[in-house]
């Protein structure tokens, strides 16, 4: 990746039930509309945001943190994004 | 959480009938209630269930994999069936492709964290390509379950 701004910040898992399917795919599909790679990071564990997939592996129940990594032209805009969606507890309560 | 136990071996169903995800959905909930013996569970009200969840959106997550699942009011413990469907079953997948293997969920309404599990579970084992090749290419319901055991003795979730 050319010319990245990397750009980290932590969230909150907020809604009840946590990062089940419905979450994750919103997730997965805010993440790739970026250019910007973004990765979560939870206890070591280091996923892709675009994978569904991948980000139900991380089993990310309420209350959960998770640190974000963005890299590429637009990395503040997909972080804060994303932020804004597990603030809203992803319009689901 | 052992995938194995997720999905015994009866819930594994090697060859679903159904070309469609509305019959393929049916025929799973049914191993589900003869294997878990589960004669409470209301069949119709699951796949009715798990129908209007992947209304919402489908459960297809890509790569040949789905995970339909449902909260349904009066079941304990939360329970799994595994079905393959050797042609691919059209299910509205997000990459568009067709679903070959299958991983039902049905759990209580209150367990979220048992549910965040299971799908854990289930991920951790399918995110790698060669996990569901080997599925794919599985010769029987034996060989799945042999193969779900393997998983659990390779990588802990």
């Amino acid at each position: 990746m050319s010319g990245g701004t990397v750009v980290e910040k932590t969230v909150t898992i907020q809604n009840r039930h946590g990062l089940h399917v419905r979450p994750a795919t919103q997730l997965a599909d805010l993440a790739g509309k970026f250019k910007s790679a973004v990765t979560i990071l939870k206890d070591g564990q280091e996923v892709s945001a675009r994978s569904i997939i991948e980000l139900l592996t991380l089993a990310a129940s309420h209350g959960t943190v998770l640190h974000l990594r963005a890299e590429g032209p637009d990395a503040a805009e997909a972080v804060d994004a994303i932020e804004r969606l597990v603030n809203s507890k992803f319009g689901l309560e | 959480m052992k995938l194995s136990e997720l999905m015994i071996r009866e819930s594994v169903v090697d060859k679903l009938k159904a070309r469609d995800k509305s019959g393929a959905l049916r025929e799973l909930v049914q191993a589900l209630k003869s294997s878990r013996k589960a004669s409470g569970l209301k069949v119709d009200e699951v796949v009715e269930a798990l129908l209007k969840r992947e209304k919402i959106g489908s459960t297809g997550m890509g790569g040949g994999v789905a995970l339909p699942h449902a909260k349904v009011e009066g079941v304990s413990t939360l329970m799994g069936a595994f079905g393959r469907s050797v042609e691919g079953l059209d299910f509205g997948a997000v990459d568009g492709e067709k679903v070959h293997l299958m991983f039902l969920i049905v759990s209580p309404p209150q367990d979220a964290n048992q549910h965040l599990l299971a799908l854990k579970r289930i991920t951790m084992a399918v995110r790698s390509p060669n996990i569901a090749k080997f599925l794919k290419a599985a010769r029987s319901g034996k060989e799945i379950h042999e193969l779900f055991r393997e998983i659990d003795e390779t990588s802990a979730a």
